[in-house]
């Protein structure tokens, strides 16, 4: 097999860049944090940009697979793996000395590289897993930069809110197996949300609907005016607050309100800010903002995939985690409004269904669908990945060193 | 039949038209090693259609092996001329190899002229193979042995240098194989492009310019620079491109990314 390379015969384009080998996500299915997304925006950002290969994240002891693609290279080139640093990361397989094999083998995947963080790890380290030509000391075609870090642990504690006697519908099961989801996107963070057992049982009275919790939105955009007097929300939230742990409250329905007292309807958007039907996870509000508490309000999902998304997402709002930027604002020059920020977990597009006529202004959404995990995929199939490169100029690009420094600051505990 | 072989970096040709041989064309001119050694090959190679010689000429190949000396090239074009089993009546006297070649005593009998040989100087390219693609100036593949085919035949090699590039001295309208990591990597260059408004022609652009060079999310192998599939590898570049022009982080080519596109690549 070859491969063709086209030049242009123009003056100006007579070099032609070629990048015979990449890496890739080992599994094109759902979430799976022996799978991790690779943060490969490698886009330029100055001329001094020193991202190179991908980033990946993994915790101590947890092994991942990362996948070589020969983009523009035989199948029957030699092709062997280093790690720089064993004392971080220890390379399973292929053993050393051995070469990768394109054929799947004694269980594992053809073309597959597995990785584990080092079981000593107690400090947030990088590590350089390089692809050599020919030889264990040939040529490096790639590079891989692998992040181990040390786990971190959110207690979270679990409020079943009973509203005028009616209570969530979800299952406190399926709340921890939502959490065991979320802990996915976050494994690369090397954060995981530990659900504490058994939930508490907390009930409020007085509220307009019996098992409704209207919302209003603290940094509401101007299309979604917050009406006075709207405080159901806020009343939640101040439920007997555990002061260690990450309060989420959970209820049979959020609902935005949009006019007076009994104007409301159905809240179309995942999270707090977009327009989406079938699940909701709001983040409390942040500081300086008074309010009675700190925390996020859930209500029963039909999609407990998507579920776990927006809940990871916003989580991720609640440790310091912006947007990546998205189609509801202009992209300014330091938001890459691109796949990759498509595929981030803070994109602000969040919903994973395409929902034409819904009013959102995402212009994009069709890339984001495209990308998914796997083939053109959508719903359950989607996911996100929390960036792990640095980049000066591009805002929120290291999120997940945002997001341990948030969480070990501890800012999920009420104030 | 026409056969055409390299000589100093030009081209040139014999054709057969049942003449005869003139006077001093002994070929002795350009019996030096190198040139003997590219017409060899050429004439193996290059032999345009299906004349029975060309069956010979391939047996030739075969018999005096490659390379062979000069003398022994000399010696055996010179017996194929002497029994008439290949007439050269026509040929450039340009032929190098530090002698010149004595004028024809009797010109060639009348008959369609020759065609005037087509001589283009080479082109000079840079092959950069790096272990990144989404920077112009991505961390090169330092020292990867590499071997340069034209028409098949070896005609340079070393190893990539310290920004992973390989010089290519182009020769149009020959075959350029770059052969490195097992691989064989056949080079074309492109003189007329198709439209930018086509998706061919966009993704040739972008191809030679570096962006086609994919961050697939996912292994679809599938998803080629070529694929004809305006797929999430197409947009993406597209993207990188308007990042590194500062244009409107769309995916779509629209005049600006256009006129850039036009301006780095023509066409």
């Amino acid at each position: 097999m070859s491969f063709d390379l086209h030049l242009l015969e123009n003056p100006s384009s007579a070099v032609l860049r070629v990048v015979p080998v990449r890496f890739a996500r080992a599994d094109s299915g759902g979430i799976d944090p022996s799978a991790p997304d690779l943060d490969n925006r490698g886009f330029k950002t100055d001329s001094n940009c020193s991202a190179r290969g991908p980033v990946v994240g993994v915790m101590p002891g947890s092994t991942i697979q990362i996948r070589v693609i020969r983009d523009r290279l035989e199948s029957g080139a030699l092709l062997f793996a280093s790690v720089d640093d064993a004392s971080l990361v220890e390379l399973v397989h292929p053993a050393a000395g051995a070469s990768l094999s394109p054929s799947d083998s004694g269980g594992r995947s053809g073309d597959t590289l597995y990785l584990r963080g080092a079981a000593g790890v107690r400090r947030s380290g990088m590590t350089l897993v390089k692809i050599h030509f020919g030889a264990a000391g040939g040529p490096v075609m790639a590079e891989l930069a692998v992040r181990v870090h040390p786990r971190l642990r959110i207690p979270v504690a679990v409020h079943m809110v009973s509203i005028n006697g009616t209570g969530p519908s979800m299952s406190f099961a399926d709340i921890q197996d939502a959490f065991h989801r979320a802990n996915h996107f976050l494994a690369p963070a090397g954060v995981t949300l530990d659900v504490r057992s058994p939930p508490l049982a907390d009930s409020v009275t007085g509220f307009i609907l019996p098992g409704v919790c209207l919302m209003a939105f603290e940094a509401a955009p101007p299309r979604m005016p917050t009406p006075p007097g709207v405080t159901e929300h806020l009343r939640v939230l101040g439920l007997r607050p555990d002061a260690a742990a990450l309060n989420a409250y959970f209820v049979r329905t959020l609902a935005l309100q949009t006019g007076g007292p009994t104007s409301f309807q159905e809240p179309l958007g995942q999270g707090i800010t977009q327009d989406v039907l079938d699940t909701l996870v709001a983040a409390a509000p942040s500081p300086p903002s008074p309010r009675p508490g700190r925390g996020i309000m859930v209500a029963t999902p039909t999609d407990t995939y998507e579920y776990s998304h927006v809940l990871a997402h916003e989580i991720g709002h609640l440790l310091d985690l912006a947007h990546y930027g998205g189609g509801e604002q202009p992209p300014a020059d330091n938001i890459k409004e691109d796949i990759w920020g498509h595929r981030n977990l803070m994109h602000n597009a969040a919903q994973l269904h395409p929902l034409p006529g819904s009013g959102h202004t995402c212009r994009s959404t069709e890339p984001r669908r495209r990308v998914g995990y796997g083939d053109g995929s959508v719903g359950p199939r989607a996911g996100g990945f929390l960036g792990i490169k640095s980049f000066n100029r591009v805002r929120q690009s290291a999120q997940v060193a945002v997001l341990r420094s948030a969480v070990l600051a501890r800012k999920y505990v009420p104030f | 039949m026409r056969v055409l072989f390299w000589l100093g970096g030009r081209k040139h040709e014999f054709i057969d038209r049942q003449e005869e041989v003139p006077p001093g064309a002994t070929l002795h001119e350009f019996a030096d090693a190198e040139s003997a050694e590219t017409l060899v090959r050429s004439v193996s190679l290059d032999i345009l259609g299906g004349d029975p010689l060309e069956d010979v000429l391939e047996g030739d190949r075969l018999s005096l092996g490659v390379p062979t000396t000069p003398e022994e090239l000399s010696r055996e074009i010179e017996r194929r001329l002497r029994t008439g089993e290949l007439r050269v009546l026509s040929y450039s006297p340009d032929l190098g190899g530090g002698g010149s070649a004595p004028a024809p005593e009797t010109p060639p009998e009348p008959g369609p002229a020759a065609p005037e040989p087509e001589r283009r100087d080479p082109i000079q390219l840079k092959v950069r193979f790096q272990i990144c693609g989404g920077e112009p100036n991505g961390l090169g593949i330092s020292g990867a042995e590499y071997i340069l085919l034209r028409n098949g035949v070896e005609i340079a090699r070393g190893s990539t240098d310290g920004n992973g590039e390989v010089p290519i001295e182009y020769l149009p309208g020959e075959g350029h194989v770059l052969r490195l990591f097992n691989t064989d990597y056949p080079i074309h260059l492109h003189a007329g492009l198709q439209p930018l408004t086509s998706l061919e022609g966009l993704q040739k652009r972008l191809d030679v310019l570096g962006y086609m060079t994919g961050y697939l999310l996912s292994p679809i192998e599938n998803d080629t620079p070529d694929d004809g599939d305006d797929g999430p590898r197409t947009q993406q570049s597209v993207m990188n491109f308007q990042l590194d022009h500062n244009l409107l982080l769309d995916g779509i080519v629209g005049n600006q990314t256009r006129n850039a596109l036009q301006s780095a690549v023509g066409g």
